[in-house]
Parts: C-alpha cells; structure tokens; sequence
C-alpha cells in the first residue's frame, strides 16, 4: 500500500486512456476490484462482515424452462447487526444465449432481477438481527429466445459467473464468487 | 451506454499508472484495481460508449478465449454497484 500513498493524487476527471500501459500482445485477464476489507467495526456492527455462498455446484432447476444445471443453494451472511443489502450479479461466461436471474418468490430478499444483455442485477436486503449467520436461500430462472435463430441449441451447456456484493452499515463492502451452469434439451 | 466516474471517488495511483486506489467519499475503506481493471478505469471518461471501451481493449489485449466483452460488462456493472461509476447523462 506504500506505493499508493506515495503515489501522485489524480484530483482531475480528465484521465485519457494510456497506450504505454499496454501493449498489443499483452494477454487479457479478468478485472477484478480488490477489495480485501471486510465491513469495519461500527455501533450496528459485532465485527467484521462474511459473505460466503453454500453448496456451490449443487444440481439445480431453472424455473420458467425447467432447465437443469449446477449452483449454489444460499448466502451466508455473519458478522453483521443491522441492516444491510447487497447486489447479485450473474454474468455470462463466455458466448450464451440464455440469460439468468434470481427466482423470487413471497418470502424473499431479493427485488426483481434486472436484465442488461445477458447479465442480471438483483438486489437485496434484509437485517441480520442479533448477528447470529442470516441464510439467504437463493434459486434461479432462466431467460431465452423459444424461437428464431437466439434460441438455445440442444444439448448447449452455458456457464455464468456469480458475485455477491455485500455493503453493512458503514458503506464497507465484501464480496463472493461462484459460478454457475445451465444445460439446454 | 456511457459512464463517468461518480463525482465523490477520489484516486489514487502509482505513477506507472498500474494500480489505482479508490475512494468512493461515502465509503469507509477504498479499493484497489490493477492490470485490466485499471485499463477499464481509465477508459471511463465520460465521453467513450460501453462499445468503444470494449473495442479499444481489444485492440490492446489478446482475448483468445472470446470473453472480454462479457467480463468487461460484469466489471462496469461492479464498479456501478459500488458507486464508482454511474451513467453518463446524455443530451438529446
């Protein structure tokens, strides 16, 4: 972090993209934001926030297709008193043609899930009482063409990824992946 | 689809230009970007469609298996969900 706080504060917007910085032939890699802080310690808080998502790759049921595939079951969320939400984004890997959601239902968190291309948004919240583990039970649907030359081919296997992002009561934020997989007829 | 930086993310990066600490003024901790998320960041001027950023890494990195587009998609959305980039207004 040294080299950070020795670096030079950037105070304008005008930040024009560097060609120095790469070079053609430089291989592509996942961006990815670091955040290795957990949410810190606040009147409403016992601690530091987890979010941890269960039974990654168990098989599972899209509804609105009944279309089988792998997933988790649930979120965890420990180490919070208060309320707190969060945001579920499940973005394709690779080509798809088949978009995937959070399935709600009466007694769920989440808000409708928003769609931008093949990638959902679907937020949530909810209050984590006396700091005990809150298990948030999450299912999925799918979305695809039925016809024409979008639609999913048979026997298509499509993989997403999954992250939770978590904001606690003092705006800190912590996240989990896991990746999920749709298997078409 | 063009995004800015919010107006509250204050910056921070090493001189190479590399790794960049954010700071959204709300937040009680910043994070960190580096490599192509660092790349995307300064790519977010305000000005550039979602389109244009994507086609300008691609013209810069080597993408063999096909999923720049998608990852860059989920990226923005990520930055967007912790309120470090929002759309960009857009006169009509």
């Amino acid at each position: 972090m040294s080299e950070v706080l020795n670096a030079k504060v950037i105070a304008s917007e005008e930040n024009h993209f560097s060609r120095r910085r790469v070079v053609k032939g430089v291989a592509w890699s996942v961006p990815v934001i670091m955040t290795t802080i957990a949410v810190p310690p606040a009147s409403a808080s016992t601690g530091s926030a987890t979010v941890t998502i269960l039974n990654p790759g168990t098989p599972i049921t899209y509804s609105q297709g009944n279309r089988g595939g792998t997933g988790p079951t649930a979120i965890r969320i420990t180490g919070v008193v208060g309320a707190i939400s969060g945001s579920v984004i499940i973005a394709p890997v690779g080509a798809v043609r088949a978009s995937i959601g959070i399935q709600p239902s009466s007694t769920s968190v989440f808000s409708a899930s928003n769609f931008s291309g093949n990638t959902s948004t679907t937020t949530f919240a909810a209050g984590t009482g006396t700091g005990q583990a809150l298990d948030i039970p999450v299912s999925f649907f799918n979305l695809e063409d039925t016809a024409g030359n979008n639609k999913p081919r048979p026997n298509d296997v499509y993989s997403y990824s999954m992250t939770v992002l978590l904001t606690g009561p003092n705006s800190g934020s912590v996240r989990a992946e896991t990746s999920l997989t749709i298997r078409f007829k | 689809m063009i995004w800015h930086h919010c107006d509250h993310v204050a910056q921070v990066r090493t001189q190479r230009g590399s790794r960049v600490a954010l700071l959204h003024l709300d937040a009680a901790r910043p994070v960190v970007l580096e490599g192509t998320a660092a790349a995307i960041w300064d790519l977010i001027d305000g000005r550039r469609a979602q389109a244009g950023v994507i086609a300008e890494l691609e013209a810069s990195f080597e993408d063999a298996a096909g999923r720049l587009g998608a990852q860059v998609e989920s990226f923005l959305i990520s930055l967007e969900a912790q309120r470090l980039i929002e759309p960009a207004r857009t006169t009509n």
